[in-house]
Parts: C-alpha cells; structure tokens; sequence
C-alpha cells in the first residue's frame, strides 16, 4: 500500500448554530455522508439512525455554544454509536447485525469493515471515506494522532487483504 | 492497488433514512459527549508562582466534575512504561501500563501576545483527556496541555515542568524524590507541588486528582515521582559497536541530521509488545516501520513524530526496518518493497520474556486458504476459543484452540478489540482466527491450511462473508 500522508485540515468550519435553519442546512448538507459513515462503522440502521439524529438533536439544543458545529455532530454520532455498540455488546449478548432490515444490498466493503476491530474501523472510515482530519478524529476517538495514523495504516492493509480475498 | 477511497465508493449506495423530521420533533438524552459546551467548559486557573532560583512558572489545571465523554472501547494506550528524555529533560521514569503519558510544548503564560519563556515536560495521566494532542502553533514539536480537557472526576495527573534551556549548577535532589516533602497548593483542589533538579535540571512536579480521586490512583503518582532518575548514558553508535551482543528494552531510533541511526538494533520485546521510542534530532515528520525481506507492500505501520515519539507495537518477533522520513520524503508512488526505501535500516524484535505464540501456519505459503464468517444472534459465547469451537467446521476433537501473540494479547479479557487464536493439530498450526465482535457479533478471520478442511460454518441469523 501506498505510503497515504493525510494533511490535517481545520475542521469544516461553518457559521455558528445559530438558528434552527443553520442546523438544518447542516443537515442537509452533510447528514447524509455522516450517516453512511456511521452506518459504515457500526453495521447497524438503527444504531446509526439514533445516533446521526441525536447528534443533530443536541447541536439544535446547544444553539450558538457550539463553535464548529459540523467537527462538533460527527464527533458526537460516533460517540454515540461508540457507546451504543459498546452497550449492546454488554447487555445484549444475542443481538447481532441487523442487515435483512436494510433497503440496500450490503457493500461488500460493509462485511469486511466489520472484520476490523472498532478503533481500525472508525479511524478508516472517517478518514477515508469521511475526509475527516486526524486531529478531529484523535480527538473524538480519545487517542494521539499518530496512534490514528497507525490505525490508519493498518485497517487499509487488512481491508484490502479482505477485498482482495474476495475477488 | 486502488486509490485508499475508492474501496469506499459503494457506501455512498446506501440510503440514508431521513431523519431531520425526527430531529426537529426531538428531546435530545443526556450529552453524549461534553468538549465543547460552555456551560461544561472546564475552567482554566493559571497560578503563577515564583521559585526562588528556577523562576518557573507553573500552570495550574483546575477542573470541574465531568464524565468520561469517551467510551472505553475506543480508549487507548498511547504509551507504555517507560519516559526517557522528555521534550529533552535528561530523566527517565516509569509508570504504569495503563496510564498515558504525552510531552508538551507551551508558552507560560495564556497571553500569545507576551514573549514568554517556553514550558516543556511531561503529563502522566489515568485520563486520556489531560494528553496534549494538538500541535504547538509556535513550531514546538510537542503541543501544549489542553485548556479544555474533559476528565473524569477519578483522574490524577503527574506533570512534569521544566523551562526550555535552563541549566542550574545546584546539586540535586536526594533520589528518590518524594511527594512527602511537596507543597500544597491554596485552595480546595487537590494539588501538590514539588521543586526538585534532577540531571542539573530545576523541575517543578505536580500531582493533581480529581474531586473523586482513588488512594491507588495517588500512589500510583507518588510512585511515579519516586521513579524519576537522571538519564542514564545511552549506549551510542560507538558503543553499540563495541558491544554488538546489546539488547535494548526499548528499540529508540535516532533521526538525525545524516539519517537513520539505531544504536541498539535488537529490542526485547515486552509482555504488551515491543517498545519504540524515537529521538527527532533533525525534525522529522515520521518514522516508517515496515517488515524485512519478501515483505512486499505489507507495511507495518508509521509514526506521526508530531504529537508522540514513542509507541508500543504488536508486531511478532522478528525483522523489520525502520527509517526516519519527512513529508515530503515519503515517494507518492507504489513501492513493492518498502524495506529498499532508502534511509531504512534494520532492526530485530526478540521475543519477550513471557513468550510470543505465533500464528503463523505450519503449512507452504499457497497451501491456505482464508475468509471471514461474521455471525449474526449466534451468541453470547463464554470465550473467543468456545466462539470458535462452536462456530467453525472441520475441527477435530482433539484439536487445541488457543491464545496467540503477547501476554498482554494472550490474557486479554475484552474480546472486542481483537483477539488472535490459532488451532494445533497433532503440534503443527493449520489455523490461524483473528476473533473480533461487532456489537454482539462474532467476527472470524479464519486462515487455515487447506488439508486441514477448517472453515467458517454457516451463519447464523446473520448476513455472513462465507469464507471461500
């Protein structure tokens, strides 16, 4: 694999969320890609639903306290599909992938992403198909940014390993 | 291979559910997280303080009760063990494994616009959220501690100051330092400060807990203070030369102005893993990692030199190369083995005390054959090994599934982050199972010789990658 040296950018930048109707073209703008993102990292519609649309949820009830809003609501879905995935696996023990509930087939770059262990995941997926900086995803994953490049480098080995196995 | 994000480009099939009507109608829960919220912001009190000699000046981190914002299952340990030369200070400590510990860079005072002397040191931590993980505007290779950080009311941080280029020809301090002799600081927060020269060095360490602080956490600091030593003389080139029989417990790799030098290039392993630490004379983005020999593009890893310089691996035992690199050093181009990169030298990992247990398979490259099983609501499964048991097919009864890899890897008790077994049969490997879960899902990553006829059985309940 080819050496990929990412250049952290300032997080996506918007005017403070100040109305309702900025949340809302937050929304409409990116809601979309977070949401495969999340989707892409948990494997799971309902887990990605309530946590794209608590993420939003709390961004409208914080108004203008948040600075930059978009940095600040992928940072709280993945948080909070974190936490949900986390929750499940302790207190759900038989609750697994719920893929037949999907209205799309399932990329198969899905079922190899669920192969990676969940910081691999998340890095890989807000990185390269997300676009987010390292700086932001360090943050909101808790590690040092070149513990996420590691990750990175990584996750992008066993994935494609496993794309290329299947073909 | 493909560009890293085309892989990505079916996900952007998916159809989201359209959630804005649900969003507009909602009662948002409990914060899922508190970073940015200024009702939750924690509250940064700069006491500046004079020591009669060291004219240090010392921030002091004062913080409000917040939860932990990170789930634990994304937490990690960003370095393990052992601090040599932070930031330049000659001193070594310990602390323990599960702690973090991360250099910084800072202006002393808040105000950017005052040239003030710089404060350079170390924070150790039980919370991942008292690390500096932003890069220093001013150009330091280390960024400042966090005005913001979201603690949990459990934390007690151990931070080490120093200010950039001061020398003091006073003797030092009795070893081993004792936080039985520091000051406490005014005030109702927990904070204990000590001024102590080490290495010929003016320190100023503070321990600090949270409103809810652990006596076991507290000791665990006063432990690490007590650790602190001058830096013993590292062995150099010359000296490794001299003694070529050298193993290191930590593998440190000096960037230097003429390129890659490890002075002790055989590092034992630990029981987490092997220990890299580098020392960035020449200012170097990162350092490369990358499996010797027929390793092919199967590159290990990297190192992002501007907010860490050491790291612990779970590489196996064996052979790679290393190599300090720029940004702009690194060819953009595919390169089939990155162990010819110019720049890169070698160096071995040895097996640590406690022991690796390979995975590798018994059977010739080309006679395995590999897949990943997930199962869906096929659990809950006690073990990884009764997972693997009840889930893959072609097992004999007197088939041994077991842990691989370090101690800290084998004795793992949280199998979502990854566990590796591996099947003897008759004392050869024939499999090879990276084991994960997803939610509640086990994951299989089976490799396995193909005259072992080990697969992956059917999924259960679930949408299975049938191994092939």
């Amino acid at each position: 694999m080819a050496p990929y040296t990412s250049v952290d950018k300032d997080a996506v930048v918007t005017e403070p969320a100040e109305s309702w109707a900025d949340v809302e073209r937050l929304y409409r703008e990116q809601g979309a890609k977070l949401w495969r993102a999340v989707m892409s990292f948990s494997g799971d519609r309902s887990i990605t639903d309530e946590a794209v649309a608590e993420a939003f949820a709390q961004l409208l009830a914080r108004g203008d306290g948040v600075r930059h809003p978009s940095a600040w609501v992928w940072k709280a879905a993945f948080r909070v599909a974190a936490g949900e995935l986390q929750r499940r696996r302790r207190t759900s023990p038989s609750t697994g992938y719920q893929v037949h509930e999907d209205p799309d087939p399932r990329p198969e770059v899905l079922a190899a992403l669920a192969s990676l262990p969940t910081v691999q995941r998340a890095v890989v997926v807000m990185h390269d198909y997300a676009d987010r900086p390292v700086s932001e995803i360090a943050e909101t994953l808790g590690i040092a940014r070149s513990t996420v490049r590691v990750h990175l480098s990584q996750a992008r080995r066993k994935l494609r390993k496993t794309l290329e196995e299947h073909r | 291979m493909s560009h890293p994000l085309d892989v990505f480009d079916p996900i952007d099939d998916l159809t989201p559910t359209d959630l804005w009507s649900d969003i507009a109608h909602r009662r948002p829960g409990p914060d899922p997280e508190p970073p940015v919220s200024p009702s939750r912001r924690v509250r940064i009190i700069v006491v500046a303080f004079l020591i009669a000699a060291a004219a240090i000046v010392v921030p002091i981190v004062v913080i409000t009760q917040t939860p932990d914002p990170i789930p634990s299952d994304t937490q990690e340990v960003i370095g393990h063990g052992v601090a040599r030369n932070p930031m330049g200070i000659p001193i070594t400590l310990a602390y323990p494994p599960d702690w973090y510990a991360g250099k910084f860079s800072q202006s002393s005072n808040l105000d950017p616009t005052v040239d003030a002397e710089r404060q350079v040191g170390l924070v150790i931590s039980n919370a991942p959220g008292a690390m500096p993980t932003v890069s220093d505007s001013e150009g330091a290779d280390a960024g400042p501690l966090p005005e913001n950080p979201d603690l949990p009311p459990s934390y007690v941080t151990v931070t080490i100051i120093a200010i950039e280029g001061e020398q003091s020809t006073r003797p030092d301090s009795d070893l081993p330092l004792s936080m039985d002799t520091a000051k406490v600081a005014p005030g109702g927060a927990n904070i204990r400060y000590l001024d102590a020269r080490v290495g010929g060095v003016p320190l100023t360490i503070q321990v600090q807990g949270g409103p809810k602080y652990s006596d076991e956490d507290l000791a665990e600091a006063d432990a690490i203070v007590a650790s602190i030593r001058p830096e013993e003389l590292r062995v150099g080139a010359t000296a490794a030369s001299s003694n070529p029989g050298a193993i290191a417990d930590v593998l440190v790799i000096d960037c230097t102005d003429e390129g890659t030098v490890v002075a002790v290039p055989v590092v034992e392993a630990q029981d987490d893993g092997a220990h890299f630490e580098v020392d960035n004379r020449s200012g170097v983005d990162e350092v490369l990692i990358a499996p010797a020999g027929d390793g092919g593009d199967d590159w290990g890893g990297d190192m992002d030199l501007s907010s860490a310089t050491s790291h612990v691996f779970d590489f196996a035992p064996g052979e790679l190369m290393v190599g300090c690199f720029t940004d702009e050093g690194i060819p953009r181009v595919q390169v089939r083995d990155w162990s010819e990169l110019p720049g890169m030298v070698p160096v071995t990992i040895a097996e640590p005390a406690g022991g690796y247990v390979s995975a590798d398979l018994s059977c010739p490259a080309g006679a395995s054959s590999s897949g990943i099983t997930s199962f869906g609501n096929s659990g809950p499964f006690p073990t990884p090994e009764d997972a693997a048991r009840a889930l893959l097919i072609g097992l004999e009864g007197t088939d041994l599934i077991e842990r691989a890899g370090y101690p800290a890897q084998r004795s793992a008790s949280d199998p979502g982050e990854g566990v590796l077994l591996r099947v003897v049969r008759e004392g050869e490997v024939v499999a090879s199972i990276a084991y994960s879960e997803v939610g509640a899902t086990p994951i299989l990553r089976v490799e396995a010789c193909e005259q072992s006829s080990i697969t992956g059985a059917p999924a259960v309940g679930g949408s299975p990658v049938p191994a092939p």
